[in-house]
């Protein structure tokens, strides 16, 4: 059960990385005050789950996903994190991020699934 | 206190005599609070005063939202001290953040995502960790010069946001007091060791 727990953050941090509505509404237009900023996203998705070091032991879901998860660990070192987010969420990197993110969440939910 | 020696008999806490200094100061002219740094855990008190005061903020309790702001005041001056040791900018603190009081000597250090900042790692558990940042520079509190984040099972405990939130509920709750933390987290900064 406990192993779990962090899944759950995960997923939940995952979806929030993805939601480009959200981001936008919450950084941009500032009508939503209870959405993290990008470098707390970014803390939650990796550094509070610990998912870079359990891909370093070995498989974490599946071969396929954890390949996903990578690519977005990838993506995530290249942003500019000390952008000002409203200009960060409308860069082509930040919207890469969020896409591979959507992918990486569709790909955990499948295997969680399964 | 006697505090001369406690920065004897601890030398982690040599750089940070400002720190001292100040609190002992903001004790000179507090309104009631139990200011002592010595006697409780850092980031237990942080994250206790935090969830105080957001508890009390959603209930509307002044006195639980005080309780709550002045607790977590206590935490993030202990908190502040924790990342201005001696190890800052030594071999483990990749990010420029030192070793925390109180983190395990076999917790790994390692850089964070996010850049800037170092992860000390559970070794038996890679979703409990603690983490120092530097600050960012479109971060709402200017005067703050390091946030910490404790993360248990792969959730943060003791968050950057929710940290930088209650600092500003702080502040316009008690804007005098405010200013004096400002003041202290300006005295705090590393750039001033």
């Amino acid at each position: 059960m406990k192993a779990q727990v962090w899944r759950a953050g995960f997923i939940q941090s995952l979806e929030e990385a993805s939601d480009i509505g959200g981001q936008r509404a919450a950084w941009v237009d500032r009508t939503y005050t209870h959405f993290p900023a990008p470098a707390e996203l970014i803390c939650q998705i990796f550094d509070d789950s610990g998912v870079d070091d359990l891909l370093a032991e070995g498989v974490v879901f599946s071969e396929t996903t954890d390949a996903a998860v990578r690519r977005l660990s990838t993506l995530a070192a290249g942003l500019d994190l000390d952008e000002e987010p409203g200009r960060l969420v409308s860069s082509e990197g930040w919207i890469e991020f969020a896409r591979e993110a959507a992918r990486v969440l569709a790909s955990v939910r499948e295997d969680l699934a399964e | 206190m006697n505090w001369e020696l406690q920065k004897q008999l601890n030398p982690a806490i040599g750089p940070t005599v400002d720190i001292f200094e100040a609190v002992e100061w903001l004790r000179s002219d507090d309104d009631g609070g139990e200011w002592t740094i010595d006697s409780f855990s850092p980031i237990h008190q942080l994250n206790q005063g935090v969830q105080q005061a957001e508890t009390g903020f959603e209930r509307r309790d002044a006195k639980a939202t005080a309780e709550g702001i002045h607790n977590s005041e206590k935490g993030f001056l202990a908190t502040a001290m924790l990342f201005l040791g001696p190890g800052a900018g030594g071999a483990e603190a990749a990010g420029g953040i030192a070793r925390p009081k109180g983190v395990p000597a076999d917790w790994v250090a390692k850089p964070s995502k996010t850049g800037g900042g170092t992860r000390f790692v559970d070794p038996a558990n890679p979703h409990n960790s603690v983490a120092g940042h530097a600050r960012r520079p479109q971060e709402s509190v200017p005067q703050l010069a390091a946030t910490i984040r404790e993360a248990s099972e792969g959730r943060a405990v003791v968050g950057c946001e929710r940290q930088r939130r209650s600092q500003e509920h702080a502040r316009s709750a008690h804007p005098s007091r405010g200013l004096r933390l400002a003041i202290l987290m300006a005295m705090a900064r590393p750039d001033r060791q």
